[in-house]
């Protein structure tokens, strides 16, 4: 208890401090800002961080990284553009509680969901980390593909009218996930001898161009939805402690589920959303109201990807092995400055891992200070002219999509799925089944072709394992499911 | 449509980058260095801190971009392209004479010249704390017997190269597993025996004992890691480490070459550097524009025996 004290009173000292606001604001605003990413805002930052003492750097990019994962959900609710991967499906239920009139309440329950599920994962980091470490050992190459075959099936709760039209989308996802080199023998596919290709259809600049730049299309169209006018007083915005009160259950499996996705490297918050979104709206009395506009389907994700990021910082910091983008960043900054992570951190530099703990709880504090100071601000973007709005989104996806790998491939490959997107939604097939897809095959693809390498060739290796048998009968569970929902739906007249 | 086309092209122009113009005197302007891998990594911090000390004596800024993808190829692909004015200069590692000598990139080192070697890594044979292989003999000894699983960060790594040209020399086989980068959760969580791996990705899980490192193919024992023995020791030596130094564009200015050759020679003396290096596990070993191209032929063709003899050259591929 000492410690964590002493870790919050370094932690709190000006300097670090000041970078913990700087941290979150940035954090906020690159992944609120369509087209601009958190990992885009960690490229940038990084070069500074050489330079600064290792508490403050530290603060600085927990702050970024936990004000990254609430930032995402404003862009998701007020422009239904995700502004980072970990919001992709805040937008579902979140938009359309906008168009009701009720962004500001959407934008309270995200806050104050991100704020309990960051909180929960870093309880977990406090307290149980070397257990948390030693279990996520546990999941080898069969286990990730076990789970990431499950991520795929859930592609089937994104079909809202037609369930071909979702699959033909997941399929062509897959297609495109199979471009550039080959996971395992390295070898170029699809790469039509351009060099440029053999890095694949990475899936930032895919994400920005598929939410994007349909809604710039619309928008310039003048065929945008105006949204209904609503109280931006601070009071009026505030979920209800009522509000809070009824999303318990899911705030607790959304903050367990992020934080156990956070633990495995190669994952990433996209799925952490997706999975604990999916988990809430079968367990729901009312699953039918997913994606018109329920809270719950804003408390699951917000709360999963927020918990993530305590998730992701157990393995960096007890076994220096990084979960995420954003942890292996802050490996870097941590071993330039000498202090190598691993069993050892704890004890040689106790403090100084308090010290994180401390940075970590003031990050949660500071984001949702400012990010609720902020709400009346962010709502005014709602009444800027489409004229003016839609233009700057474009700038800045195609800063943001350069900006990640200095690439103008990726600018190309970010427009080209944009259009498609747009046509996409014009013909009503669902955007998220592809996304979802080329962000999951080449996971999918790696861990199932180096289990049987390591089972040298006996698919047995997927059934054997006890962890990976169960997200391999839960995913036939739901396929099931779907299958008998849907087809006893089809015998009702009119319902489907 | 049409306005939406507008609407894209006006964006192009606000994040254009404004074309070099030429000049006389070198260094007038900044100069650009590619890196080839992303921000954070041994790549980017080396790279990075070397350039930052060669700044000094080079009188202008060198300023690193990241090029990532395909295991640097888009980054080397790009210097290959970029104009030969002294302004475009690349960070190479020894990945370029693995991507030429798998066919990744359609022509082969000599499409770069080289400028100067800053830096060596070494390779690691990595097995977990309560293995039974207390030392890279008793590996051996047990691969010759049964089929030992090994894993490094993929089929054309690096890591994986130097894990096959230790068991050509020392004779036995192995199953490679190409394991990205769960590399180190993989060794810990028992999916292989060892892994071939960067000294700096499990020095701190070395010292706690979680992990043993055998034997580091490496030119001399480094400070970080004084107590383990260099595969010469073993009498395998591989003959080949992983490089890194500057490459531009071919066909360069003979003083553009020269002015960088000054600057970054004198960054590897810089104290900076060398404590860099220090916590990061490399060694600082600088060679210059007279010796630096034979040691890049010299390296190419001890990796290309290696590739050739995996079967990982494309041609071997297409059969």
């Amino acid at each position: 208890m000492n410690l964590l004290v002493d870790g919050l009173v370094q932690a709190l000292a000006w300097k670090p401090l000041l970078f913990a606001v700087l941290g979150s604001f940035m954090g906020i605003i690159f992944a609120a800002i369509p087209g601009l990413t958190v990992s885009m805002g960690i490229i940038l930052l990084l070069p500074f961080t050489f330079h600064m003492a290792s508490v403050t750097s530290m603060s600085l990019l927990v702050g970024v990284f936990v004000g990254g994962m609430t930032g995402g959900s404003i862009s998701s609710i007020l422009l239904n553009i995700p502004g980072n991967p970990a919001a992709i499906v805040t937008s579902l239920d979140g938009h359309p509680l906008a168009r009701k009139g009720r962004a500001g309440v959407a934008l309270g329950v995200a806050f104050f969901s991100s704020f309990l599920g960051g909180l929960f994962s870093l309880i977990c980091l406090i307290t149980i980390a070397p257990q948390l470490a030693e279990f996520a050992l546990n999941f080898g190459a069969p286990e990730l593909a076990a789970l990431v075959l499950l991520g795929l099936c859930l592609i089937c709760g994104f079909a809202q009218t037609s369930m071909s039209k979702a699959l033909i989308s997941g399929v062509l996802g897959l297609s495109f996930s199979t471009v550039g080199m080959d996971p395992i023998d390295s070898i170029p596919r699809f790469t039509f001898s351009v060099v440029q290709i053999q890095q694949g259809v990475s899936f930032l600049p895919v994400m920005i161009g598929l939410f994007a730049v349909p809604e710039i299309i619309s928008g310039m169209r003048g065929s945008a939805v105006s949204l209904p006018d609503f109280s931006t007083r601070l009071r009026d915005l505030l979920p209800s402690p009522g509000t809070l009160a009824g999303l318990w259950k899911t705030l607790a499996q959304s903050s367990l589920i992020g934080t156990t996705i956070g633990l495995l490297p190669g994952t990433g918050s996209a799925v952490a959303a997706v999975l604990s979104y999916n988990t809430a709206q079968r367990r729901s009395t009312d699953p039918e109201s997913f994606g018109k506009g329920k809270l719950e389907g804003v408390s699951a994700p917000e709360a999963a990807n927020s918990a993530m990021t305590g998730g992701a910082m157990i393995p960096m910091l007890t076994l220096g092995i990084p979960g995420d983008p954003v942890t292996a960043v802050m490996l870097g900054a941590l071993t330039i400055q000498g202090l190598a992570p691993g069993p050892l951190l704890f004890e040689s530099h106790g403090g100084f891992v308090f010290s994180i703990f401390g940075s970590f709880f003031i990050a949660l504090f500071l984001t949702i200070v400012i990010a609720l100071l902020g709400i009346r601000l962010f709502v005014q973007v709602l009444r800027v002219p489409p004229g003016l709005l839609f233009p700057s989104i474009a700038v800045f996806c195609v800063i943001g999509a350069f900006a990640l790998q200095n690439s103008f491939f990726d600018v190309f490959l970010m427009i080209g799925f944009g259009l498609l997107g747009y046509f996409m939604q014009k013909f009503d097939y669902p955007i998220m089944p592809l996304l979802l897809a080329i962000i999951l095959g080449p996971v999918f693809e790696k861990n199932a072709r180096m289990s049987l390498i390591l089972s040298d060739g006996d698919p047995g290796i997927f059934f054997r394992k006890p962890i990976s048998l169960v997200f391999l009968a839960l995913a036939l569970l739901y396929l099931i499911s779907v299958f008998l929902k849907r087809t006893s739906l089809f015998r009702k007249p009119g319902s489907a | 449509m049409k306005k939406f086309l507008l609407v894209f092209a006006l964006a192009f122009v606000v994040a254009a980058v404004s074309a070099a113009p030429v000049s006389a005197a070198y260094p007038t302007k900044p100069v650009e260095m590619t890196i080839t891998f992303k921000a954070g990594g041994a790549a980017d911090i080396s790279g990075r801190t070397v350039a930052k000390a060669a700044e000094k004596v080079f009188g202008q800024p060198i300023v690193a971009v990241n090029r990532p993808g395909a295991g640097g190829t888009i980054g080397f692909a790009y210097v290959k392209t970029a104009p030969a004015d002294g302004y475009k200069i690349g960070w190479l590692s020894a990945s370029i004479l693995t991507g030429t000598t798998m066919g990744r990139l359609p022509y082969d080192y000599r499409a770069w010249d080289y400028v100067s070697r800053l830096v060596f890594e070494g390779t690691a044979i990595v097995v977990r704390g309560d293995s039974p292989y207390k030392s890279l003999p008793d590996l051996v000894k047990a691969a010759k017997s049964k089929t030992l699983k090994i894993g490094s960060a993929g089929s054309g790594s690096f890591t994986r190269l130097t894990a096959s040209a230790l068991s050509q020399k020392a004779g036995f086989k192995f199953r490679h597993v190409p394991l990205g980068k769960r590399r180190v959760p993989s060794l810990l969580g028992g999916e292989v025996d060892a892994i071939s791996v960067h000294p700096p990705e499990v020095l701190a899980l070395h010292k706690a004992g979680k992990v043993r490192m055998l034997a580091v193919s490496f030119p001399k024992r480094h400070p970080a890691y004084p107590k383990v023995p260099l595969f010469s020791e073993h009498g395998w030596d591989v003959g080949f480490y992983q490089f890194r130094g500057l490459h531009v564009p071919k066909g360069t200015p003979k003083e553009a070459v020269q002015a960088l050759h000054k600057a970054f020679a004198a960054a590897a003396k810089d104290p900076k550097v060398l404590a860099t290096a220090e916590k990061r596990g490399f060694l600082v070993s600088y060679m210059g524009p007279d010796k630096f191209p034979a040691f890049v032929a010299e390296q190419n063709a001890l990796i290309k025996k290696i590739v050739v003899s995996l079967g990982l050259d494309k041609k071997k591929k297409k059969k």
